[in-house]
């Protein structure tokens, strides 16, 4: 974009794509326009001055005259209309980004890039440690059981014929029940059938273990 | 120029740029122009079509608006008159 301020322009051809003019006067003159960026004339005045249209922007009136050819009249028609109110039927294509970084800082790019090339390094390194030069270190000895495994001998070992020892166990338990004898001589502490007493505790009622004195 | 033969176009967008249509039905559609190489049309239907502008094309129609408003309005009609005239 060239900027012309406060100059006079006479009988010239201008070619003004992108250009921005400011108190510019234009006499006998012929403007031309290709379709490029938008010029914009502030505080300008123009007197016997042309418009010209050419390349893209002259194809494009070309394009309107084969469309109108082709039997679009309405289409056309609305073309011009929006053309003279100043609502154009611009592409509702979205437009493009201004590039984000477009400086030419060498130096810092090349900085940025070896950090990142010093990051990829260093996690390469770390892996090829790890995974490849001393994995029995880093992995194998660390490594915990998901159980332990209890040894035979601290089980309880069981009788060979389980019904004999129930039976016998069974008789002993019945003994017990059915005899008199002591459960613990020096507390003086002793066991009699549970028939019994069962009847005692009928006629007298829970024994007062400490009124008795144990 | 590409060449699109005996296609039909529905409910798209089509950018017309450098191409020569033959036989071509444009129904609904949507032709953008952006002000690349002119198109031809050879024995093509347009059924409810709209136009759409781009890049250079869309710039022109904007240039002769603003100018049409800046005061040069007798210069843009005649301009915009002439795309009606049969040439």
């Amino acid at each position: 974009m060239t900027r012309y301020e406060n100059q006079t322009f006479n009988k010239k051809t201008l070619v003004v794509d992108g250009n921005r003019y400011i108190s510019c006067t234009f006499v006998d003159c012929g403007l031309v326009f290709r379709g490029g960026d938008l010029p914009s004339f502030n505080r300008c005045t123009f007197t016997r001055t042309q418009i010209q249209l050419e390349g893209a922007a002259r194809t494009t009136l070309n394009y309107l005259t084969v469309l109108n050819g082709q039997g679009l009249f309405t289409n056309v028609n609305g073309v011009i209309a929006n053309v003279k109110k100043g609502t154009l039927p611009v592409s509702t294509r979205p437009e493009s980004c201004d590039g984000q970084a477009t400086g030419t800082n060498y130096a810092a790019l090349l900085g940025v890039i070896g950090v990142f090339a010093a990051i990829f390094l260093l996690i390469g390194v770390g892996i090829w440690w790890g995974f490849i030069y001393h994995p029995e270190e880093n992995l194998l000895a660390q490594t915990q059981p998901l159980y332990v495994e209890i040894p035979l001998d601290v089980m309880p070992a069981l009788p060979e014929n389980l019904a004999l020892a129930y039976d016998d166990h069974l008789e002993g338990q019945s003994d017990i029940l059915q005899t008199y004898g002591w459960v613990d001589d020096e507390e003086s502490i002793a066991h009699i059938p549970i028939d019994e007493a069962m009847n005692m505790m009928l006629e007298d009622g829970l024994p007062s273990w400490q009124a008795s004195g144990g | 120029m590409e060449k699109m033969e005996s296609k039909i176009f529905r409910n798209e967008t089509v950018i017309v740029d450098n191409t020569q249509f033959v036989d071509c039905d444009f129904e609904g559609a949507s032709l953008l122009y952006q002000g690349g190489a002119l198109p031809t049309f050879e024995k093509c239907k347009f059924v409810g079509v709209s136009l759409q502008f781009g890049d250079a094309a869309a710039n022109t129609l904007q240039f002769l608006s603003r100018l049409r408003v800046g005061g040069f309005s007798p210069a843009v009609d005649r301009l915009l008159e002439s795309v009606r005239k049969p040439k």
